[in-house]
């Protein structure tokens, strides 16, 4: 399933990209996908949020829901 | 569970003082409150390896951002009992020096508006999906990372 992923702060930096659209099924598969595609994302920490929710553990994609890949926040 | 209402936090540039003192003014018909707390973020010239910061450009995955401060909001309102609560936080280029964040929770006694401002700007620089680029002014940069406290 083709799925859409957005990148924020320094991942998008790195990878001069705001989104993505990459192949997956779950949230491990598209890590995988996006660390062949971007291997200098090898390094970095990162959290994953599907729709707008950060999940700790491999998560089953469904069709529609908002991807972003959020590296560690510094606000405020 | 019930739905926070989302409101908007985000200020695009730096918040300026005319704009805070706006905001306490417009408390003065709340007369339940007894107590303000309000904390203000400014942004602060590091000097690292020789170059100092001139300012720090602020991005955002906006609507998680909202979402997850509507949810924190909700808890500690309920938490303090407060009377209110306003939350800002700047996006884009804010030089050294300028306010970039403003917190300020009112409650009928200080130690709940006290609390509430400090636990409030704790939980939102360790949950809001909000990311700070250090500018320095050879135009060169670094990903800033926050401080334990």
């Amino acid at each position: 399933m083709a799925v859409n992923i957005q990148l924020f702060g320094q991942l998008k930096q790195i990878t001069g990209v705001s989104e993505l659209t990459m192949e997956a099924t779950d949230t491990d598969g598209l890590i995988k996908e996006m660390l062949l595609r971007f291997p200098m994302l090898k390094n970095l920490n990162y959290l994953i949020a599907v729709d707008r929710n950060i999940v700790q553990s491999n998560t089953v994609i469904k069709a529609g829901q908002e991807l972003a890949l959020l590296p560690p926040y510094s606000g405020g | 569970m019930m739905k926070e209402k989302i409101q908007n936090i985000f200020v695009r540039g730096a918040i300026s003082p005319v704009f805070i003192g706006e905001k306490i003014g417009a408390h003065q018909s709340k007369t339940g409150i007894g107590g303000h707390s309000i904390f203000l973020g400014q942004v602060r010239a590091d000097i690292i390896e020789n170059k100092q910061v001139i300012a720090v450009d602020y991005t955002s995955y906006e609507p998680m951002a909202l979402e997850q401060m509507a949810g924190i909001r909700n808890m500690i309102i309920h938490k303090y009992s407060l009377s209110c609560m306003h939350v800002y936080h700047s996006l884009g280029k804010i030089a050294s020096g300028e306010i970039c964040l403003f917190v300020f929770t009112s409650a009928p006694h200080r130690k709940a508006a006290i609390d509430a401002c400090s636990e409030t700007v704790e939980r939102l620089k360790a949950e809001l999906p909000i990311w700070g680029r250090e500018i320095f002014g050879d135009d060169s940069f670094q990903w800033k990372i926050n401080q334990p406290a």
